[in-house]
């Protein structure tokens, strides 16, 4: 049976320094054994920039055993499946331990994006691509950042709210954004020098 | 004469046909004594081989098994954690939290990391022999029986098994080499 106590507490320490960490984490469903946690790319990789949403399931024997954690947004990283998000993570699987949380575990996934491990492979083409051709490995992974990582951001739903309010029409404004990579400021200069 | 030089001669071919009887029923009986010999070893050999091949495919088979038993165990440790017994975890200290706070005065948590509540003054706590982590007792127990180490530092409190297999994988590792 999951200790929902524990997870309860875990979602109230995680909202606490949400604003520091930039690691969010909310439940999808009521019953809190579904959840999605959100981290910011590091600064300083080609992740930068991007919000990356992580699909959380929590077993049955939780937190005796570890959460079964997916990349939702796709990501073009040597430990992370390029097709299915499935991340190749010690503390995951084998090393998972009881004193770890959901915050903490983001945090190591966080970690993973700034520091690969090519050695240890989860998607073997990415990791061929990053020890052979390291320029384009970088090029590929910014590329996804922001084709994926930016447009599928929370609030792009608030941003075409707020564009359509002001008399752009909706199709355009989402174009606009995707064009722009979600920045709601150069999507407006656009639209209105359009 | 005839009678007499014939007589002799009967008597020498009798003597010669006696001679010849004898001859064959000795070669006949060396013959026999041969085929017997042959036979019997034959037998012999067929009757007391079977047992040491039969003994020896058993202890090829027991060879396997055990070898095979050996391989298996080597991965379930290797896969499975075994947790601690009931009475190793049972011989671990057990104290109150109150008790705890007076003993090291200061350093101690004032939640425990498994299930993130706050102690109380009557909690009674599972100490971790060597590193001195703490935790609820109805926490960490469940956690011991799954897996011999401390979720904090992951020391194993439990005196390793390892030093023999290790010793045994070593000398194999270079010999490989």
């Amino acid at each position: 049976m999951i200790d929902f106590g524990r997870v309860q507490k875990e979602l109230q320490e995680c909202s606490k320094d949400s604003q520091a960490s930039g690691i969010k984490v909310s439940p999808k469903a009521d019953n809190l054994a579904r959840l999605v946690g959100t981290i910011p790319g590091p600064i300083g990789t080609p992740y930068e920039g991007g919000t990356f949403q992580i699909d959380i399931t929590l077993p049955d024997a939780y937190p005796f055993q570890p959460p079964k954690m997916q990349f939702a947004t796709k990501v073009w990283h040597p430990n992370i499946s390029s097709q299915s998000g499935a991340i190749c993570l010690d503390i995951l699987k084998d090393q998972w331990s009881p004193a770890l949380t959901l915050k903490t575990a983001l945090l190591s996934i966080q970690a993973l994006l700034s520091a690969p491990e090519p050695d240890d492979p989860q998607d073997a083409v990415v990791a061929q691509q990053y020890l052979k051709d390291y320029q384009t490995f970088v090029g590929t992974a910014r590329y996804w950042t922001e084709t994926f990582a930016k447009t599928s951001a929370l609030g792009v739903e608030e941003k075409v709210q707020r564009l359509v309010e002001m008399g752009f029409l909706e199709s355009l404004v989402r174009s606009t954004l995707d064009a722009v990579g979600g920045d709601e400021n150069l999507a407006l200069e656009k639209l209105c020098s359009a | 004469m005839n009678n007499s030089t014939d007589s002799p001669g009967g008597f020498l071919g009798a003597n010669n046909l006696g001679g010849f009887g004898y001859g064959v029923g000795v070669s006949v009986g060396i013959l026999l004594l041969i085929t017997t010999i042959t036979l019997a070893s034959y037998y012999c050999t067929r009757t007391v081989d079977p047992a040491p091949q039969q003994q020896r495919n058993i202890i090829n088979v027991h060879r396997r098994r055990a070898s095979r038993d050996g391989a298996r165990a080597a991965a379930d440790a290797v896969v499975v954690d075994v947790g601690l017994d009931e009475a190793t975890i049972k011989s671990y200290p057990r104290l109150l939290y109150s008790e705890a706070k007076l003993r090291s005065s200061g350093s101690t948590a004032s939640c425990c990391s498994i299930c993130l509540g706050d102690y109380k003054g009557r909690d009674e706590l599972r100490m971790i022999p060597d590193c001195g982590h703490l935790f609820h007792h109805e926490c960490i127990d469940p956690w011991l029986r799954m897996h011999p180490t401390c979720p904090m530092c992951r020391n194993s409190p439990m005196p390793t098994p390892m030093p023999t297999p290790l010793a045994e994988v070593v000398p194999l590792a270079t010999r490989r080499d």
